[in-house]
């Protein structure tokens, strides 16, 4: 992670303008409080914490800078919404979703985009439409399929 | 070259996410 993915600069800027980086080296001795304290298993681990000390997000493995980021994005949208703040995560997810459409983490941000946008709105289109585009956008998502119930036919 | 300054004080980390109006990124990392 830190010879490719943590020397980005995209990555860099990324990380210093929306969060406080923490790094705990789970082979040391140092670390095993934290290690116990988020039942912590295989590494890269990386989690979205709240400012309280709650982890909001959670993923494992390792990610080259151009899943990275948008991974890091979904990663806090999902943060924001689990803090109800809903404009907020719909913006990040939108953002991801504009400037990464082809990511891995795209269906999951259309997905979630219409989720934090209904529960904001409480307006029906809201969340169907913005599902509707899993349908067209990306047919073979399991998130396409999360919201398939929704689909005629 | 800008690099990320990390720190491994999540209490602190946290203090400062809450003044500075950021989330926490927690990276367990082996070096091996």
């Amino acid at each position: 992670m830190s010879a490719v993915t943590y020397s980005d600069t995209q990555v860099i800027d990324t990380i210093t303008a929306r969060f406080v980086p923490v790094q705990i080296n789970t082979q040391e001795a140092a670390g095993q409080p934290m290690v116990q304290r988020f039942y912590q298993v295989w590494t890269p681990d990386l989690r979205v914490a709240s400012p309280d000390g709650m982890d909001l997000y959670h993923w494992n493995g390792y990610l080259p800078p151009a899943e990275f980021v948008p991974q890091l994005l979904v990663a806090q949208a999902h943060t924001l919404l689990r803090l109800h703040d809903e404009p907020g995560a719909a913006a990040v997810y939108r953002e991801v979703l504009e400037r990464f459409p082809t990511s891995a983490v795209a269906p999951e941000a259309q997905y979630f985009a219409a989720v934090a946008m209904y529960k904001h709105s409480h307006k029906a289109p809201d969340l169907l439409d913005t599902w509707r585009r899993l349908q067209t956008q990306y047919p073979n998502s399991i998130w396409r399929v999360k919201q398939s119930f929704t689909e005629e036919g | 070259m800008t690099t990320i300054t990390w720190t491994d004080d999540f209490d602190t980390a946290c203090q400062q996410a809450g003044q500075d109006h950021k989330l926490v990124l927690l990276d367990f990392f082996s070096p091996t």
